[in-house]
């Protein structure tokens, strides 16, 4: 399986779902159909049908687990996640942190990076002349 | 190659072989052209054929879409793709050293 094909399966589990009954549900009727076309009773054609097929249950338990990503990609997938959580949050920090240095609220808005006020003599200026 | 793989690849080869010609087949279809083809000797268990076809389609070895059947009723339809192919001549020559290991093995016996 490929990695984007897993990638895609975990983000449409109620399309699969919906295609996993459909098509049993198409196989059933099929062989129903097929069986009432040689003049089977219809609860006969019905009962036939579902005794060639098995459980259900256990067939659709078999084509989920067909689609179920491997755990080395949920490992990755969780593993990215929690990177961009880290830069994100650090990145949020950042800008409160300018924030109150520059003892403005309204026009900076909080998840915005910091700019380069990097030296001290430099940040020294910008607050006196913002104190001014 | 252990018991269960064997048998699992004897499932993937017929159903790869039976859309190498290039047709969709609905499940259903599939089951029974193996059946027909097999001249009523194979029976696919339609409980295991659906979790295989959706295996295989996993596997980039068959590609699907939903259509209309020949009964106006929407079904999924499977067709082989070009790494399928590949993969059932890949089975196909693995079986054809097989059953002719088994064969020598019946000669001599």
């Amino acid at each position: 399986m490929s990695f984007g094909r897993e990638l895609l399966n975990l983000f449409r589990t109620t399309s699969l779902e919906r295609d996993i009954d459909d098509e049993i549900r198409f196989h059933l009727e099929e062989r129903i159909h097929q069986n009432r076309a040689q003049h089977m009773a219809p609860e006969e054609a019905a009962r036939l049908a579902h005794d060639q097929f098995g459980s259900v249950e256990r067939v659709k338990v078999g084509m989920r687990a067909a689609r179920v990503p491997r755990k080395s990609t949920l490992a990755a997938i969780s593993a990215a996640v929690l990177v961009c959580s880290l830069s994100l949050h650090q990145w949020i920090a950042t800008g409160r942190v300018y924030e109150l240095r520059e003892g403005i609220t309204a026009p900076v808005p909080i998840l915005a990076p910091a700019p380069h006020y990097t030296d001290a003599a430099r940040l020294a200026k910008v607050h006196g002349v913002v104190r001014r | 190659m252990s018991k269960p793989d064997k048998l699992l690849g004897t499932l993937d080869l017929l159903v790869l072989r039976t859309l190498a010609p290039g047709d969709a087949l609905h499940g259903c279809a599939i089951a029974d052209r193996i059946h027909d083809m097999s001249q009523d000797a194979l029976r696919v268990e339609e409980g295991s054929l659906y979790p295989a076809l959706h295996r295989m389609e996993e596997s980039s070895w068959l590609a699907s879409e939903w259509r209309a059947s020949a009964n106006n009723r929407r079904a999924r339809y499977y067709r082989i793709t070009a790494a399928g192919k590949r993969r059932v001549t890949a089975i196909e020559r693995e079986w054809t050293a097989h059953v002719s290991a088994v064969m020598r093995v019946l000669r001599l016996a």
